[in-house]
């Protein structure tokens, strides 16, 4: 648990370590993270697909869909097959949190805090599922539209191809943000070459970000 | 003449199977709209089409289970031909089906999927943008020779109403409907079969039922659930069986015979039209109709319930007392009057919320005031507290438009509040229940106003009630409300309320309701007369009683009603309530009470508790000073300096977001206090200066908007809340409105830092010498500079220095 209270706590802006936190605090937190693996609903989706990768565009096989990227067609430079993944905590999450924003804004911070980290973990569980069915092969870094030159608009693909719709409930506004909020969908490649093996995520991911975590070294 | 209701009504009813399990087959890609085939490969779904006809179905659906102008247009394709064209392939089919079996009749459904994108207030579609998409489909659809319309695979029951009314309001085709559900028995957006049944039970279409998501075995006790619930013909569509990846390809579990072993359970305990979905063909509607199709059907009869419901909760009245909360009502509440009139929905809310947690079981919504459009705010209110809370509404007016547009946009079945005994409610009210199925109250009274004696109060519900069957409106679905009087005034006529009780119970047949406060006005120890009068109102017959749920006196009498009228069966509910209460003296228990209370409030001061963070202690402290000082002494001496060490801590990191916020929350608890205060003796307010915020166009993240929100509420200022996903246009009204200079702009989203900017042009090009903040996560100061923006604010405190700097 405690992983996950730290994942929540940079969240929220906090920086020091789990052990120097207030006592009553750190309960909280463990309470609100249980009671959302509790009452989110939590699902998701993948699928697999070959792809041809050339010319910074990454074309799956058996569709109509090409992603035109640079960063992506470079991670996946060593892949022939992705798993596509979408996974949500369901739209109850967000009426919950909506409603702590009027009777305890301190919890729904807190709240949306536990939640993106729950997410992230899911997204990690979701990755040794999908190692499984591929034995011998390493997975490349998650990537998610809106990541570099992937443009957000590719959200609609994804939803598609998954039929999020559907299977989770997950659909997009027309700004092609998710609904549920607490959902993620990424891209990963299935390669036979062993990737960055940093523990710290932030050390594989470029962003300039007020989330970033340093190395200790 | 082909009548496919009088069909339904008199023999078992077949649907055809999946359409997109036979394309995918045939080479369909991942990702293509399957609806273009109508046009590039027409001779493949007539085929489909055929195969059908042939395996025995009545009904054939066209390939336009996404033919809707948002799915089209990203599939660069046009909904009018794509209908046309599956109409006429269904057609075509038809033709030459029947150039051999010329005698059976048969039928095509015009296939109306979900949207796509969910509707306000959960997603941004806006619901009458959901009803003209619909609407388009359904024009085209009729005109091209559909015969009946069928909405599948229906996930959200507010978008199925925005389809539903625009297939009322446009054609006059039968309306079928099959909703989604998962395996916790519910749509993906948390409708119950329940709550699902509940809606459209009287909303006006013909059939409904369940399809798709799993296979028969467990849609069974789903669909036990819409048969027991259902006045309408039910109809199943499921899977064929749980679906399985093989090869990247997604197959399912059942074969046909196991299929139809199921089916025919359904069909034996009443379903009336039968089909398939994902991953059944030919072969097993062929096996389905062999099976079923000459069995004598089974008739079912429902025992109609007074009851309505929101999108994920139903209330049934009559089956024990359920309790109304009155406190949504400005009548007599200068507080929530002042928060209606300066939209402050959060007061609104607030309200809504707390006596959820006392327990009401439905929320009275009134928001007549003469200065606001009644319609307007309580269309509003009601998505507001739709967006976070599940309790069913009862909507309150005296303004007809207000009612209608309330039942309009209300998600689930509402109990309108009222019509009454004039002809001219009568005529008013009564086609806008029947339109959109919905309960309604019956006030007794008449032009000749309320009538002294119970008799005549009885005639006037008689003629309610009569009227409102007339129509079509089912008896269930009318409640009477035999009018309160004030003891104080009108002492005789309290039991002549009680005896219209009685009256109307055993005469009418339906379900009663009071306001029950109205009887102690003018008395004191209001409550006490209160829950006198409600205990023998209960006797009388009482079913739901319109109450304030914060008083735990009336509160235990209600519970203990349902002990003793046996509703509350085993008295389990009571027991939970009430097995840990100590039961002592009253009046010593509050004496005591208050004597603690003030010894307390004397060792403690207000900076302690806003740093601590109690919000609890805050109110009787806050209430406690205000004996000995003025609000503005309280603010200035009290709560700003506490404020100020607050975030002083919290720069220094040695309190964090959460724990800051707890304090400006505090402080907002005592400004309410504060508030109320002041607004009893004049209109004035406390406040030192206002600010617009706004999350920008298509962001929908509105968490960090809200944080700062608080803080600055907490340092003495008004806030207009736009909410999120904000046109810039707005932006600009409400400054321009209520003439405001200084602004807020949030964005989460890289994508929505354009939206900002615009949102930013459009501000200056209209108010010059407006002041714009902007903050989120993706911004910086050059971000900031780039797009025109005055200050870019890292933090809520950042944006706090900014507000007092303005306002200085």
């Amino acid at each position: 648990m405690s992983k996950l209270v730290r994942e929540a706590l940079i969240y929220m802006g906090y920086k020091k370590k789990v052990n120097e936190l207030d006592k009553e605090f750190y309960n909280e937190i463990v309470k609100i993270l249980k009671e959302i693996k509790k009452t989110a609903n939590i699902s998701y989706i993948t699928k697999d697909f070959d792809i041809e990768n050339k010319n910074n565009c990454v074309e799956l096989i058996n569709s109509n869909v090409k992603f035109n990227s640079k960063n992506l067609s470079k991670l996946l430079k060593d892949s022939k097959k992705i798993t596509i993944a979408a996974v949500t905590l369901g739209i109850q999450l967000d009426k919950e949190i909506k409603k702590f924003t009027y009777t305890d804004m301190s919890k729904a911070v807190i709240y949306d805090a536990c939640a993106s980290a729950i997410i992230e973990e899911k997204c990690d569980e979701l990755e040794n599922k999908i190692i499984n069915n591929f034995p011998e092969h390493y997975l490349t870094n998650r990537f998610s539209p809106g990541y570099g030159d992937l443009e957000l608009n590719n959200q609609k693909n994804i939803i598609n191809l998954l039929q999020t719709e559907k299977k989770l409930g997950l659909t997009l506004t027309s700004g092609n943000l998710m609904i549920p909020q607490k959902s993620v969908t990424f891209i990963v490649g299935i390669t036979e070459v062993e990737k960055c093996t940093s523990k710290n995520k932030c050390d594989r991911c470029n962003a300039k970000c007020e989330f970033r975590v340093k190395t200790r070294k | 003449m082909k009548d496919i209701i009088k069909k339904i009504k008199s023999e078992y009813t077949f649907f055809d199977g999946a359409m997109g399990t036979f394309l995918q087959k045939t080479g369909l890609k991942d990702g293509e709209a399957p609806e273009e085939l109508n046009i590039i490969d027409k001779e493949l779904i007539e085929e489909i089409h055929l195969k059908y006809l042939n395996a025995g179905c009545d009904i054939l659906t066209t390939n336009t289970f996404g033919a809707n102008r948002l799915k089209m247009t990203e599939a660069k394709l046009d909904v009018e031909t794509i209908i046309i064209k599956a109409v006429n392939c269904a057609k075509n089919a038809i033709k030459t089906y029947k150039k051999t079996n010329n005698k059976d009749e048969k039928y095509i459904a015009l296939d109306l999927g979900p949207i796509g994108q969910l509707v306000e207030p959960v997603g941004n579609l806006k619901f009458d943008d959901a009803y003209e998409i619909y609407k388009e489909q359904i024009l085209i659809g009729e005109k091209a020779g559909c015969d009946l319309l069928l909405f599948e695979t229906q996930l959200d029951i507010y978008e199925l109403k925005a389809g539903i009314l625009a297939a009322k309001e446009n054609s006059t085709l039968p309306i079928f409907c099959t909703m989604t559900f998962d395996d916790s028995g519910r749509t993906v957006t948390g409708t119950d079969v329940k709550s699902m049944v509940t809606f459209l039970n009287d909303f006006g279409v013909d059939v409904i039922g369940l399809n798709c998501s799993f296979g028969p075995n467990e849609m069974l006790p789903l669909i036990r659930k819409v048969l027991k619930h259902s006045k309408l013909p039910v109809m199943v569509q499921p899977n064929a069986g749980l679906p399985k990846i093989q090869k990247s390809i997604t197959v399912y579990d059942f074969r046909a015979d196991e299929f139809v072993e199921i089916m025919e359970e359904m069909a034996d305990m009443g379903v009336r039209v039968l089909g398939g979905c994902c991953g059944t063909d030919d072969e097993y509607i062929l096996k389905l109709v062999k099976r079923i199709k000459n069995k004598k059907i089974k008739e079912i009869k429902v025992n109609p319930k007074t009851v309505i419901s929101s999108n994920s909760q139903t209330v049934v009245i009559g089956e024990d007392i359920k309790v109304i909360g009155e406190r949504l009502n400005p009548t007599g509440k200068k507080r929530l009057k002042h928060a209606l009139k300066t939209n402050d929905i959060d007061y609104v809310l607030k309200e809504g919320i707390k006596q959820v947690d006392q327990r009401a079981d439905i929320l009275d919504i009134n928001v007549g005031l003469p200065e606001l459009n009644e319609p307007e705010v309580m269309v509003k209110v009601i998505k507001e507290i739709q967006s976070i809370l599940s309790v069913p509404l009862q909507i309150d007016s005296a303004n007809v438009k207000a009612l209608e547009k309330g039942a309009r946009y209300y998600n689930g079945k509402p109990l309108l509040n009222s019509v009454n005994g004039k002809e001219e409610s009568l005529n008013e009210i009564l086609p806008i229940v029947k339109k959109y199925g919905c309960c309604v109250l019956g006030l007794t009274l008449d032009d000749s106003g309320i009538p002294k004696e119970a008799e005549k109060r009885y005639e006037i519900a008689k003629k309610i009630v009569n009227r409102a069957v007339e129509i079509g409106i089912p008896k269930e679905n009318i409640l009477i409300d035999c009018l309160v009087l004030t003891a104080s005034a009108q002492q005789k006529e309290v039991n002549e309320t009680l005896k219209t009780v009685r009256l109307v119970k055993e005469n009418l047949g339906v379900k009663t309701v009071l306001g029950v406060s109205n009887v102690s006005f003018g008395l004191p120890n209001r409550d006490l007369i209160n829950r006198t009068f409600l205990a023998m109102a209960i006797n009388s017959g009482l079913d739901a009683p319109i109450m304030n749920p914060g008083s735990d006196s009336m509160m235990s009498i209600v519970d203990a009603a349902n002990v003793l009228l046996a509703n509350d069966v085993d008295s389990e509910k009571y027991i939970e309530l009430y097995s840990n209460i100590k039961i002592t003296d009253n009046v010593q228990n509050k004496n005591s009470d208050i004597i603690n209370k003030s010894a307390k409030i004397n060792k403690v001061d207000l900076k302690e508790i806003i740093l601590k963070g109690l919000q609890n202690e805050v109110v009787d402290l806050t209430i406690e000073l205000l004996k000995e000082k003025n609000p503005l002494e309280i603010i200035n001496n009290e709560i700003i300096p506490a404020l100020d060490i607050a975030g002083e801590r919290y720069e220094k990191q040695e309190i964090f977001l959460p724990q800051l916020i707890k304090s400006a929350e505090t402080v907002n608890k005592a400004f309410e206090i504060l508030k109320t205060k002041i607004l009893e003796s004049s209109d004035e307010t406390i406040e030192k200066g206002t600010i617009v915020l706004a999350t920008v166009k298509n962001d929908i993240h509105d968490i960090g908007k809200n944080i700062v929100k608080v803080i600055i509420q907490s340092y003495g200022y008004n806030v207009i809340d736009l909410g999120k996903d904000v046109e810039p246009k707005k932006v600009v009204k409400a400054m321009i409105e209520n003439d405001v200079k200084i602004v807020g702009l949030s964005a989460l989203m890289t994508t929505t830092v354009k939206t900002m900017e615009d949102t930013i042009k459009l501000i200056k090009k209209n108010i010059p010498d407006a002041t714009i903040l902007v903050g989120g996560a993706v911004l910086n100061k050059e971000y900031s500079d780039m797009i025109g923006a005055n200050y870019y604010c890292r933090s809520a405190k950042d944006t706090i220095e900014r507000v007092k700097e303005f306002y200085k």
